[in-house]
């Protein structure tokens, strides 16, 4: 079953337009500045807000349509939403937050606690099971949000901005927990963010909504490859890869080290390379960068007076130089170019 | 000033005198005598709202130079205000034991005078809607009745009076004054109840009376006196003789007060 | 903090209170206080057992707290969805219709009794109505008391829960609904649980208004002892005959209010409390 919208909203000066279909099996981020209606589209897909236009579907079911005036209110759809604040009940312990859900859906109290119960076991907080939102740090309060959005077992999972309000610390371990959750949810999953690296790392496909409009869909580095938009090519189009650190050295998962600075861990971890401090040589250069590659260029494109080249090989990497240097250069698709950059530009994270 | 003055004595005696009415004694009145001037409270029960305001404004008129201030409320609130330290100086009761009550107090001048009686009426709506001739029609069961309550003078008369009448009534409310009862006959939410003659009168057109023979009907006596702890005593003695003059009594009985 | 090598303990302590805040405060809680011992000092002790064991002192303080206590719930069942409207929904004539209901606070008691003449009477809009076809009579009866205590309580109440509704969170309603509940469940188990402390408040303050009412109550109901001669009204009466009855009938009225005021001390801060302990 898809979730199938395509959704016309007018508030005030702003307009939402969107055309989505979502299938089960892979987890979308919309991805977006703020102001560009992302949360107007996550509470569109919740029936908290009523389309102006268009239809909102999920599989046979039409859930929203204003031409023939069909609505069906949030509580009628098979719904989990995480909402950015988490928006846990005060007044309620984490096993009756959880159990809300189901006990909304006439199920009986035991019934509910215990299954509550299960799910907080689930997310690691067996043991935090009477205590209150207020009482739980931060990270706690979203694996509540998440379990209490889950118990009712939903076949679409909406999630807003799930690890915004959590410190760095925080972040990237959560990540890799929500990873999980997604993955072991069977339905429709939709996230909204305005961080990349989250869209990288959580969702499958990245969707782009800028100003109400989506202007591009793909992988992170297919967006990369071709920003449509300067916001595109800044947010999106940065060099991420996945691999080990050991001290200050990065281990790529292809087996290529790359020194970095300013950090030192062991354990699994990520790069950003920001495509503009990729120097590109014909020759093997001298000096002091330490990251030098020897790779092949699979395209070059041009937009907005810049122009992107994406190099392959050891490693798949997209850099960013000007027009002039590539006249200079006489880069041409096949060819094999050096790529440097230095330790200093190269921001390395623990997973 | 009759008798001429040297100048030089002029001046400076007028600015003493200026200075020593300016800061004295409001008791000192000038050198001529019949003019009075200063400021009263006067203290008088509510039934007496109407007739003693301009009665107010008369004496007013003939002592330009006072300034009576009335307060009007149940006689027997009056009473404690005063003995509780209120500044009236003069007190103006519906009956007689609000006064004794001042009396017994040590709070009084002078011993009061009878200045005013009325009687009780029966009050009823426009045009008398539900028929009621006398006391005996008050018990019955279409009649919607209030009384003042036993701890105001006008609840005391009333229930003597049905007493002599042999009537007994379930009213409907007892009210902590006078004017009460009239309001709730007046806006048409009670049939009929038993004031005092001058309040059918002031109630002009939005009520009617209905006689209560002399053999039921009950005398309530109007005494009046100075306060002891009057600041003013001059002015309030000419208001008490003013009220218990023939123009006073003009006045009163515009209102329906009988003489004493 | 080190001088010189000496060191001092510093206990933690909670920001002290601006000193004219204090003095401020000090007035005010004199100018409640001072009144509540002049009458406690009056009260003559040696006639308090004759006027409570008096049947006509306890007949009206029953009636009272009766009165009081259904003018109370009235108040809420009333007034909390009226609060509701106001808080939420946009409607045309909302600012007038809010502004209507605060009208009785600032309405003198009288005026509001005559008013509810107007309404309720025999000869009233609605009341004619009533007593036409229903046989219903609401002037001097005890409803007609309750009546006119709801009319001057229950803007307390909706003022109080208006506010405390415009402060929730409109984020864990959306999440109540997102997770299957009806509108109905959520102002059941959400809302409702959430404003707690401020329904609490505001039907206390209602409760207290309604009691201590005397002009609309006179002016509406009348008075008869054990139908509509409440505790004020038996105090003013008092005041004419008998004012050291008045002083213990004053004072227990005082006492109750002050009793339950202090029962429910605990559940009127509990929410606002929790934030500062922390």
């Amino acid at each position: 079953m898809n979730l199938v919208a395509a959704a016309s909203v007018a508030l005030g000066e702003f307009r939402l337009d969107v055309e989505l279909d979502i299938p089960r099996d892979e987890t979308i981020a919309v991805l977006g500045p703020n102001g560009s209606g992302k949360t107007t589209l996550l509470r569109v897909l919740a029936g908290l807000r009523p389309l102006d236009a268009g239809r909102v579907v999920f599989g046979d079911a039409v859930f929203d349509d204003p031409q023939t005036g069909a609505f069906v209110a949030p509580e009628h759809r098979p719904i989990g939403v995480v909402f950015q604040d988490y928006a846990l009940f005060p007044h309620l312990d984490a096993t009756e937050n959880v159990a809300f859900g189901l006990r909304a859906h006439g199920v009986r109290r035991g019934e509910a606690r215990t299954t509550a119960r299960s799910w907080l076991h689930r997310v690691g907080l067996g043991d935090h099971a009477s205590a209150r939102p207020a009482e739980l740090s931060g990270g706690q309060q979203q694996r509540v949000a998440l379990a209490r959005a889950l118990a009712p077992e939903p076949h679409i999972l909406l999630l807003d901005e799930p690890l915004a309000a959590l410190d760095a610390s925080s972040r990237s371990a959560m990540r890799k927990e929500l990873r999980t959750h997604l993955g072991s949810f069977a339905g429709v999953r939709l996230l909204v963010t305005h961080d990349p690296i989250d869209a990288h790392m959580l969702a499958d496909r990245i969707v782009i909504l800028e100003h109400g409009q989506i202007c591009q869909t793909g992988t992170l580095s297919e967006l990369a490859a071709r920003p449509s938009s300067p916001y595109v090519a800044e947010l999106a189009g940065t060099n991420l890869l996945t691999g080990r650190l050991e001290g200050s050295m990065f281990i790529a998962v292809s087996g290529v080290r790359i020194a970095t600075a300013g950090i030192q861990a062991e354990g699994p971890g990520f790069l950003v390379i920001p495509p503009s401090s990729i120097a590109l040589h014909r020759d093997r250069p001298s000096g002091s960068p330490r990251n030098t590659w020897n790779l092949t260029i699979v395209a070059i494109n041009a937009y907005a007076g810049r122009v992107r080249v994406q190099l392959g090989g050891a490693l798949e990497l997209i850099a960013e130089i000007t027009p002039s240097a590539t006249a200079d250069l006489a880069l041409q698709p096949g060819q094999r170019v050096w790529a440097a950059v230095k330790a200093v530009e190269i921001h390395a994270q623990p997973l | 000033m009759r008798t001429p003055w040297p100048r030089t004595v002029c001046g400076p005696l007028m600015l003493a005198l200026v200075a020593v009415a300016a800061c004295g004694d409001d008791s000192d009145q000038g050198a001529t005598s019949g003019a009075l001037d200063g400021e009263i409270t006067v203290f008088a029960a509510s039934s007496l709202t109407d007739a003693f305001t301009e009665a107010g404004e008369a004496f007013h008129r003939a002592q330009p130079d006072t300034t009576v201030t009335f307060s009007f409320a149940a006689s027997g609130a009056l009473a404690t205000q005063i003995i509780e330290g209120a500044p009236a100086d003069v007190f103006a009761s519906a009956d007689e034991s609000s006064m004794k009550k001042l009396t017994d107090a040590g709070e009084v001048a002078g011993p009061p005078e009878v200045f005013a009686r009325t009687e009780l009426q029966i009050i009823v709506g426009p045009g008398n809607p539900k028929g009621i001739t006398g006391l005996p029609d008050l018990a019955r069961d279409d009649v919607i009745v209030v009384l003042c309550d036993e701890s105001v003078p006008c609840g005391v008369y009333a229930r003597a009076a049905l007493g002599r009448a042999a009537v007994t009534v379930s009213p409907a409310s007892l009210e902590d004054k006078v004017r009460g009862v009239v309001s709730k006959v007046t806006l048409g939410e009670a049939d009929a109840g038993i004031v005092y003659a001058t309040d059918v009168l002031a109630a002009g057109s939005a009520a009617a009376g209905v006689e209560i023979p002399d053999a039921q009907n009950v005398i309530a006596t109007y005494p009046i006196s100075v306060t002891k702890s009057s600041e003013n005593p001059r002015v309030a003695d000419a208001f008490v003789e003013f009220i218990v003059s023939d123009a006073g009594r003009a006045i009163l009985a515009v209102y329906g007060f009988v003489a004493a | 903090m080190t001088r010189h090598g000496r060191r001092r303990s510093r206990p933690e302590t909670r920001p002290r209170a601006p000193v004219a805040v204090v003095v401020a405060g000090v007035i005010g809680a004199a100018l409640f206080a001072l009144p509540l011992f002049g009458l406690i000092w009056r009260v003559p002790w040696s006639e308090l057992g004759a006027v409570l064991g008096d049947e006509s002192s306890r007949t009206a303080l029953r009636l009272s707290l009766w009165c009081s206590l259904w003018a109370g719930a009235i108040s809420v069942l009333a007034g909390v969805p009226l609060a509701w409207l106001l808080a939420r929904v946009r409607f045309r004539g909302r600012a007038a219709t809010r502004a209507l209901c605060t009208l009785p606070m600032v309405l003198p008691p009288v005026v509001g009794g005559v008013a509810l003449f107007f309404a309720f009477g025999r000869r009233g809009v609605v009341g004619q109505y009533l007593d036409r076809w229903f046989d219903v009579r609401l002037p001097f009866t005890t409803w007609g008391v309750v009546m006119a205590q709801a009319f001057v309580a229950m803007p307390f109440l909706i003022l109080t829960v208006e506010a405390a509704l415009r402060q929730v969170d409109p984020q864990i309603e959306d999440a109540a609904r997102s997770l299957g509940a009806s509108p109905w469940y959520v102002f059941r188990r959400v809302t409702l649980p959430t404003i707690r402390p401020a329904l609490i408040a505001g039907a206390v303050l209602a409760w207290a208004r309604a009691l201590g009412e005397f002009g609309a109550t006179i002016t509406f109901a009348g008075s008869f002892p054990g139908r509509t001669q409440t505790l004020p009204l038996a105090v003013y009466l008092a005041l004419e005959t008998d004012p050291r009855a008045a002083l213990v009938l004053s004072l227990v009225l005082v006492t109750v209010s002050f009793a339950v005021l202090i029962a429910l001390r605990d559940h009127w801060f509990s929410g606002a409390s929790r934030l500062v302990d922390r």
